[in-house]
Order: structure tokens, then C-alpha cells, then sequence
């Protein structure tokens, strides 16, 4: 696989054209605005939302606990090879929980409805291993 | 995971992908990231075909590059959250300098629908609901031959929420639905 050239992508991305630039996929959670972010999802499909101090600690507080329990003790498997839980889990909800908390106004402006269903069953926790080095 | 749209195997034509990076590591820097197919709205209106196997994985072959999209491989880091839709063409991506492995958890969120609440209840996916207060989600996973979710009868958060969905499966579904819901669980 080729390494990632950022100056490459981010010069292609100016050149395909004037308004879906990377900069249009990137937003914060601080001074977050759900409508605009509504807005950017429904335009260009994707965002990233980058955290704040809370929502570092919420996940560093998740991360903790599957390390209790032992689920990051299983090695992914190598060459980009994936390991996933499908739902089974009810720890999960921790995430869904933090979704509601700073994403509830996105998803409502996003969908135009009050109650949002989500499922366990359709919940994955991953694990991603990198690519195995021959030599 | 090769390039694939997530509207494949969610089937939830408007559902949001709510992906949280668990690693301390850099994701897309030190660890393996996530490669999108940035493109406009015009081009995320179908399903693009994709193989797939007999385990169940599906892939897009040659996704190909239009004129105005172009690849991002973003660096996603502890806390943030990568959000997308399911037509966009997505992709693990990985290079010899990543060297630490990934973990991450990805949810699905849509609108509410009592035909899609019900199928996730008859399908042993133990539906999830909130609103901006409230949430509603089972209480533990069983396993058997009737596998799936559980909830707990006795749990009194969102109670109004509760009781709305109650009606609402009790108007509409069949009695599988309906005995996920209120089936009495075992006391340890």
C-alpha cells in the first residue's frame, strides 16, 4: 500500500474544486454549531469532529475499562487484518451516551426528528492491526 | 476493510456512522486510518454496486475518482468523532510507517421508525432510543437459541420514552417484538 501524502491530498483536494475542501470536512466541538454541521454532513457526507477535553476523558475512561476486561489484550490481527465485537456488549452504551450528549442537536437538525433509534446488534468495536513487516 | 459504502450491509438509507477513535495512538498517523472518498452530494444518491462473498464481506472493486472528489485520509485522534453517511466509499487504509494498532467503536444512528425498531427486535439487535434526555437500551445480551437483547421490565429511566415505544410496538408488531420487550429476566 502507498503511504499516505498529505500535502498530495490536500493538493488535489484544492485543485477538484473551490468548495469541498478539507477544511469544509473538519469542524470542533468548540463553538460547535449543529445546524451548520447538519448542513456540511448532508452536503458532503462526512465530518470529523475534533474533541474536546470532555470527550477525551469520557473515551480515556472507556478505553480503561475494556482494558479491565481485557478486550485490548487481544492482538488485532496483522496486515491490516481486522478484529470486531458486533454488538453483544452492553457497555457500549457508554459511546451512545456520549453521542446523545453532544450529538443529540446535530442528529435532530440532521434527521428533522425528536427520538433517534440506534441499535446494539449494529454497534461494532474494532480493532485494526498494522502491516506486517517482512525483513 | 477495502472501499465499500456502509449502505450495504445497514441498509438504513439515511443513518449516520458515528465513528470514535479509542487508541491513544494517532489514527491515520501511527495506526491504521480511515480513507474517504470526499464527493458532493450529487454522487451519494445510490448504492454503488459491491462484491461480496460468502463471509458476508463486501467491497467496491474500483471506486474510482471523479473530477471534483478527491481521497481523505484524515489523523484522527482520541476523542474525536468521525461522522458519515452511508453512501460515502470508505476505507481502512494502512502504510508501513503505522505501526501501533487501532480500536475504535462505530454506531449507527437514524431517525426513529417503528418498521426498523421492530426488524432490530425480531432480529435479536436489541433496538436503541433516545431523545435529548432520555435513553432506552437493553439491559443485557442473551445468548441461546432466542439470542439477542434483553430488557429489564423493572428499569424506570425515560420512562415516558419506555411507554411511548411500548404502545407504539404494541400497535404494530408481531408478538416476537413485543416478548423482546417485555420479557422477564432472571434475577442473579
Amino acid at each position: 500500500m502507498a503511504t499516505v501524502n498529505y500535502r498530495k491530498e490536500q493538493r488535489r483536494a484544492k485543485r477538484a474544486t473551490n468548495v469541498l475542501t478539507c477544511e469544509k470536512l473538519e469542524t470542533s466541538l468548540t463553538g460547535f454549531d449543529p445546524a451548520t454541521a447538519s448542513h456540511h454532513l448532508d452536503r458532503f457526507g462526512c465530518l470529523l469532529v475534533r474533541g474536546n477535553a470532555a470527550t477525551r476523558t469520557a473515551v480515556n475512561d472507556y478505553r480503561e475499562f475494556l482494558e479491565c476486561i481485557g478486550f485490548l489484550k487481544v492482538p488485532p490481527p496483522n496486515g491490516g487484518g481486522l478484529w470486531q465485537i458486533q454488538g453483544g456488549t452492553p457497555f457500549q452504551f457508554h459511546i451512545h451516551r456520549l453521542i446523545q450528549q453532544y450529538f443529540y442537536e446535530l442528529c435532530r437538525n440532521y434527521f428533522s426528528s425528536d427520538v433517534l433509534l440506534s441499535s446494539a446488534g449494529t454497534t461494532a468495536m474494532m480493532r485494526t492491526g498494522p502491516q506486517i513487516k517482512l525483513g | 476493510m477495502p472501499f465499500h459504502q456502509d449502505i450495504s450491509p445497514v441498509g438504513i438509507s439515511r443513518a449516520l456512522t458515528f465513528w470514535v477513535a479509542i487508541s491513544l495512538d494517532r489514527i491515520g498517523r501511527d495506526a491504521p486510518g480511515l480513507r474517504f472518498i470526499a464527493s458532493t452530494k450529487a454522487r451519494r444518491t445510490v448504492p454503488v454496486a459491491h462484491q461480496i462473498d460468502t463471509s458476508g464481506s463486501h467491497e467496491i472493486a474500483n471506486p474510482g475518482l471523479r473530477s471534483q472528489e478527491f481521497f481523505w485520509t484524515p489523523e484522527i485522534n482520541v476523542g474525536d468523532v468521525m461522522i458519515f453517511d452511508p453512501y460515502v466509499c470508505h476505507a481502512s487504509f494502512s502504510a508501513a510507517s503505522m505501526s501501533r494498532p487501532r480500536t475504535s467503536v462505530d454506531l449507527r444512528i437514524a431517525q426513529f421508525d417503528v418498521r426498523q425498531a421492530i426488524s432490530y427486535l425480531d432480529a435479536g439487535h436489541g433496538p436503541i432510543l433516545f431523545d435529548q434526555t432520555d435513553m432506552i437500551a437493553p439491559a443485557r445480551a442473551i445468548s441461546g437459541e432466542k439470542s439477542g437483547f434483553d430488557y429489564d421490565p423493572d428499569d424506570v429511566k425515560g420512562a415516558a420514552l419506555r411507554s411511548a415505544f411500548e404502545k407504539t410496538i404494541a400497535r404494530n408488531s408481531s408478538g416476537l417484538a413485543r416478548s423482546r420487550l417485555v420479557r422477564p429476566t432472571p434475577r442473579d
